[in-house]
């Protein structure tokens, strides 16, 4: 499933998988999950990844446990940036202290 | 305070040019992104000569925005360091200045910090979309190719990918390198076949990651790897009893002290534990940086084998500055690891060991030596592990010397002698007076080293007792019986 330029919310979420086929089956959901965060939790296996809450209610109709983490909105820094000589002062200041 | 701009990083690539000339050297890469950014690498490295090199790799994915900042400190960091004499301290971790000297001159130390600008731009940009990964060229109804999913390494096998150009994450593209900015870092590596290592920083998960990606490794069979097409089909089941990606011990073993090196230097920084591990893991993925580098040499002997990782820094992809800040300072102790590690310290010592030398001898036969490493080292279990730790640890080991004159001349001597004995075409016992000069240098070198290379140093310093009173074929063989016990 792809997105086009306007999404509607997004939240970080973890996702659980009862073993690691059902974890790797969960590419056939067309998400955002995040390959490097894929790892065995306990017994189980879990996944993080970045989704709207119709697709939370996708996963969890199809068995899989959900955790809404955080609402991705909280954590982005497009209002953290810095233009060059900003960003070089900083830097420069760091190392002189 | 906050993350550089995409412009920002251009305009920081050529202030370390304007304000280091003398150490660095901007390449404009061949061809500018999607959008028409103009995308720069800088190398920096004194004075020229037979060398190897490294590639540092950041901004693949847009959203990723750490490393690009990460990669500019470094950059900054090494540059001031060896212009000033001065050493490097990040919190708990210490480089001495002969570190950061055999470093910028016995190496090319690529930094290539924005590989996806426009990607970069769409993130930071009002109205764009900040958790972007792709590159922003138009697909027909959408826009954006994963640009670590379309490099030349199983590209077609379709494992870990998608072919549907609305895929948000991991479409990758028409065609193997059908994107300006992956053939950019082709171009990187074609131009400078020196380029002997690679690292592609990414976020995140903390881990250090190395090849291969599209299934499990294994050790022992040869014949089931990328380029035999009778696995097609087989590939990314992480199923050993199916299909295994061969990878050599000796690479594995490199791959896995390397890598135990840098995260170990991370941790010393402020404690954060990052997992060194094969990158195919519980997911497999192909046509990725760190496996299509890796691979040219089996595709392509004439081309240099590159070593590479793939490096995913901290926790989230876009933490607050002021952490952006600490994982830049711990990782950045962690990628002065990966440049020592890229050194050939004998080259550097044989180098060396002229001047250095009481006795003034010749030069040591690096041609010869290289044989007994290839030939006779890389066929035994024992050897393969000796290169490989040696690899690891060696341009720690030889930044030490190069700072203790002593131990440099000795240490010159040693080498000189023990390199003779080994490459003799006539069976020239090691003889027990020159077993003990090297065990005092590796005692000199204990005391002065870092946990990771002290523990290779007590292995180098066990295994000479299998050589004591032999020749070193003799010796090599009582050292893998010895280990076969």
């Amino acid at each position: 499933m792809g997105q086009c330029e306007s999404t509607p919310a997004r939240y970080f979420v973890e996702v659980g998988a009862p073993d690691e086929h059902a974890l790797r089956r969960l590419r056939g959901f067309g998400l955002d999950l995040f390959v490097s965060t894929a790892r065995r939790s306990g017994d189980a296996f879990a996944i993080d990844g970045l989704i709207g809450l119709d697709d939370v209610a996708r996963l969890v109709s199809a068995g899989y446990p959900v955790l809404v983490a955080a609402d991705a909105a909280k954590h982005e820094r497009r209002l953290e940036v810095s233009e060059f000589p900003e960003w070089l002062a900083e830097r420069l200041a760091e190392r002189q202290a | 305070m906050g993350y550089l701009s995409s412009a920002g990083v251009e305009s920081c690539i050529q202030w370390l040019h304007t304000t280091f000339p003398a150490i660095t050297e901007i390449m404009v890469m061949p061809e500018t992104s999607a959008e028409g950014r103009t995308i720069r690498a800088l190398k920096i490295a004194k004075g020229g000569g037979t060398r190897h090199g490294i590639a540092f790799l950041g901004g693949v994915h847009a959203r990723e925005l750490v490393n690009p900042d990460l990669l500019l400190s470094f950059a900054m960091d090494l540059c001031a360091a060896y212009t000033n004499g001065t050493g490097l301290t990040y919190g708990g971790q210490t480089y001495a200045p002969g570190i950061v000297s055999i470093i910028v001159e016995g190496l090319d130390t690529w930094v290539l910090p924005l590989v996806n600008p426009d990607g970069r731009a769409y993130v930071l940009a009002p109205g764009g979309d900040v958790w972007w990964r792709k590159n922003r060229r138009p697909t027909g109804p959408c826009t954006g190719i994963d640009l670590n999913r379309n490099f030349d390494f199983l590209w077609s096998s379709g494992i870990g990918t998608s072919a549907d150009p609305c895929e948000y994450q991991i479409y990758k593209g028409p065609s193997a390198f059908s994107e300006s900015e992956t053939r950019n870092v082709k171009a990187l590596l074609d131009t400078h076949a020196n380029i002997h290592c690679l690292i592609d920083v990414h976020s995140y998960s903390n881990d250090i990651l190395w090849p291969w990606g599209d299934d499990k490794d294994q050790t022992t069979d040869s014949s089931k790897n990328f380029r035999n097409a009778a696995y097609n089909g087989l590939r990314g089941g992480l199923n050993p009893a199916v299909y295994g990606e061969y990878i050599t011990t000796s690479d594995r073993d490199w791959y896995i002290s390397t890598g135990n090196s840098a995260a170990a230097a991370i941790a010393a920084v402020r404690g954060t534990a990052y997992t060194v591990k094969q990158s195919v893991d519980l997911y497999p993925t192909t046509a990725t940086s760190d496996d299509y580098a890796y691979s040219r040499t089996f595709v392509d002997s004439s081309k240099l084998k590159v070593r590479s990782y793939t490096v995913e820094t901290g926790l989230e992809f876009q933490p607050p500055y002021s952490e952006a800040l600490q994982i830049i300072k711990e990782v950045s102790a962690g990628l002065i690891k990966f440049c020592t590690a890229c050194l050939c310290a004998v080259d550097e010592m044989a180098k060396s060991s002229k001047k250095k030398s009481k006795a003034k001898k010749s030069e040591i036969d690096l041609v010869a030596l290289q044989e007994f490493r290839d030939v006779h080292l890389a066929s035994s279990t024992a050897g393969s592990r000796w290169v490989a730790l040696l690899e690891a640890h060696g341009g720690e080991a030889f930044a030490i010397v190069l700072d203790n004159p002593d131990m440099h001349s000795e240490a010159a001597d040693v080498l000189h002698e023990l390199g003779s004995a080994v490459t003799s075409t006539k069976a020239v016992p090691i003889d027990a007076a020159l077993v003990k000069r090297a065990r005092a240098v590796l005692d000199s070198l204990h005391d002065r080293a870092g946990p990771e290379l002290r523990g290779a140093v007590r292995e180098i310093h066990e295994a000479l007792e299998h050589f004591t009173g032999k020749p070193a074929h003799e010796g090599l063989r009582a050292a893998e019986r010895a280990r076969e016990k």
